[in-house]
């Protein structure tokens, strides 16, 4: 695995922990590499021709793929191992994080320098839907606190996630925010200059200080659920030179004012959150855009169009990895949605002045497309412009 | 933050070694099966404040009998546990929106069920409480995250064993990288100095090679995948396995 950039708030590992690391990401890639093309081979060899014997049919919908392939062994073999790799990639990334709680606390208080903000709110609600179930198995999600101004959700996904994607999503884990920026607002809107931006979902801001490097006389701010989250996202930037203004609030419903942003963005937000939800949030960018402003969500494509073991092996995250909006996402019709939330039209092209939305297709920046597995992929955009 | 107290909390409470009752706060809710739960196992329920046990819930508890809401305005300071029910309120008016979203076309009184149910009201699972997820004691962080863990083979203790298998491998790989470390020290310098090993870094020539070790290790302790892949493709089955036996035997001459 290639190094991750160090900036002054990212945990560090010693000799063990990044041998447990380096194991995780091993078996990683074992397991998509060498053990999920059996899935498929089990689906043609095994489990479609007997239920093209027995039903007369082949599978037509990806529930039928799922009842016929749960029974099988070596189905079940492959997902309690998936699911083992998930828990342990966690609890070696928090136990490392344990170790250096104080530690990380100290680096945040050198790295203020003011240059953006942070703003929690004590009296925060958090939605019910993160209620039960904490994204991605990650334990205490993107909410839990552990200690006085804890920094451990931040550290836990900025270095998990990193583990998780085996550094595929760039040094700074920045490859969404870089895509947006790179592949498409540049090639197809370069005489776009957003005044103001936001970023809905932030994170850590890893995908948020790409739209400061770009547009660097905008303002750029950043929200999500998280104290947590956010109180790392604001040390990471500060120490990173990079001013952005982080603040707790829900996407669905923010304090901003309306027309108060050129640019709204979010990058895998979108799939996180359970329809009402998306409905919601498209709503509130809407609200949020002034006349001409644009928002984008970076995303997973939708299921439509793809045969029903595909789904399946997709839908998988749904029901076993604590991604219980994942497949949701993928059946909404996310286009009618943004009309629905108010982004009309007819009209085909995006320089128009009246508001329309578009799902684009467009690379993944320069690691997906160059990195150590000279992989390309894609990223869904929906776009909607005001 | 409020909660809605269900079944499986009275019974949580049953088996603590904690008192055998429950202190509603101003904007909790219990369900009808939860009180009858409680009262079945002689626990307590009150509500801060009141003597007397409160109504089963209902979503428009906040709203007065005069159909105004019964509250605070907008005062800032709130002790009459308005604010607390209001937020009860959302939380079950947001539930019901996702009811509502996931049953289009449904009549008010499914709505309405459907959300007690989700709300845990019958005693079935609800959405979950609102609370993290709780580092064990004598423990910094949680070692599980909220939301029950998926169940792949019909013996639960299957994923026991593949759970730790998983985690005794990364130990064992933990052992091999530190070996490989100080082999190359060894190596290196021809002296073990103290904290050597823990101030290592991995060249990027290294750090290459031991992706590749790592790779070849994983792929001879999960064996098992090729040997069902193999199995897979070949079709093979028992039945001409124990056909190959039957025939043997037959040539035996005593054909059972």
């Amino acid at each position: 695995m290639k190094q991750q950039q160090q900036h002054g708030l990212l945990p560090t590992e010693n000799h063990d922990e990044l041998a447990r690391e380096n194991f995780v990401r091993a078996l990683k890639s074992h397991i998509a590499n060498e053990v999920t093309p059996g899935v498929r081979e089990l689906y043609s060899h095994r489990v479609a021709p007997k239920y093209q014997r027995e039903m007369g049919v082949p599978p037509r919908e990806r529930e039928a793929v799922r009842k016929a392939m749960e029974p099988e062994p070596y189905y079940q073999l492959w997902s309690s191992v998936r699911r083992a790799s998930q828990d342990l990639l966690w609890n070696v990334v928090a136990d490392s994080i344990a170790r250096q709680l104080d530690d990380l606390k100290a680096r945040a208080q050198r790295a203020e320098r003011g240059l953006g903000s942070l703003t929690l709110d004590p009296d925060f609600e958090l939605p019910w839907y993160f209620y039960g179930i904490d994204i991605h198995a990650m334990p205490g999600g993107y909410r839990g606190e552990y200690a006085p101004d804890d920094l451990t959700a931040g550290a836990l996904y900025d270095r998990g996630v990193y583990v998780y994607a085996m550094g595929q999503m760039g040094a700074l884990n920045d490859d969404y925010g870089q895509s947006v920026v790179n592949n498409f607002l540049r090639k197809d809107h370069p005489d776009f200059r957003p005044k103001r931006i936001l970023e809905l979902g932030c994170g850590v801001g890893n995908s948020t200080i790409p739209y400061a490097d770009a547009y660097p006389d905008a303002e750029v701010y950043g929200v999500d659920v998280g104290a947590a989250l956010l109180r790392y996202g604001h040390a990471r930037a500060e120490s990173m030179g990079r001013k952005v203004h982080f603040s707790q609030q829900n996407a669905e419903s923010t304090s901003f004012p309306s027309g108060h942003f050129d640019l709204v963005v979010s990058h895998i937000l979108l799939h996180e959150v359970p329809p009402d939800g998306v409905r919601a949030i498209l709503r509130e960018c809407h609200r949020l855009l002034a006349p001409g402003g644009m928002m984008i969500h970076a995303d997973f494509p939708g299921y439509v169009g793809l045969d029903p073991l595909v789904q399946f092996l997709i839908d998988w995250d749904t029901w076993n990895n604590n991604e219980p909006f994942w497949g949701p996402m993928r059946d909404m019709d996310l286009l009618q949605a943004a009309r629905d939330a108010g982004f009309t039209g007819d009209c085909t092209e995006l320089s128009c002045k009246r508001d329309c939305v578009e799902e684009v297709t467009t690379p993944t920046g320069r690691v997906l497309q160059s990195g150590e597995r000279r992989r390309s992929g894609s990223l869904s955009l929906l776009v909607g412009r005001r | 933050m409020s909660r809605v107290w269900t079944a499986v909390d009275i019974e949580d409470v049953a088996r603590s070694p904690e008192p055998r009752e429950v202190l509603l706060g101003p904007g909790d809710l219990i369900s009808p099966h939860a009180e009858d739960i409680a009262r079945g196992l002689g626990i307590d329920i009150r509500r801060a404040g009141q003597d007397v046990p409160p109504e089963p819930a209902r979503p428009q508890a906040a709203v007065g009998s005069g159909g105004e809401p019964a509250g605070c305005g907008e005062a800032d300071s709130c002790s009459c546990g308005c604010a607390a029910a209001e937020e009860a309120e959302r939380t079950i008016r947001a539930i019901a929106a996702a009811v509502s979203s996931a049953h289009p076309g449904a009549d008010a009184s499914t709505v309405a069920n459907e959300t007690l149910k989700a709300l845990g009201a019958y005693g079935g699972p609800g959405v979950g409480s609102p609370e993290q997820a709780q580092p064990l004691p004598g423990q910094l962080l949680p070692k599980k995250a909220k939301g029950a863990r998926p169940q792949f083979f019909a013996d639960p203790g299957m994923e026991a064993v593949v759970s730790t298998l998983v985690t005794l491998s990364s130990e064992v790989w933990v052992l091999r990288e530190r070996v490989m470390t100080l082999e190359q020290l060894l190596a290196d310098r021809r002296v073990l100095e103290r904290g050597a090993v823990d101030a290592f870094t991995a060249s990027g020539q290294d750090a290459e090679a031991r992706d590749e070790e790592a790779a070849a290790f994983v792929a001879r302790v999960l064996r098992v995948f090729y040997e069902w892949r193999e199995e897979i493709v070949r079709e093979e089955t028992p039945d001409s396995y124990r056909e190959v036996i039957r025939r043997a035997f037959a040539q035996v001459g005593e054909e059972k």
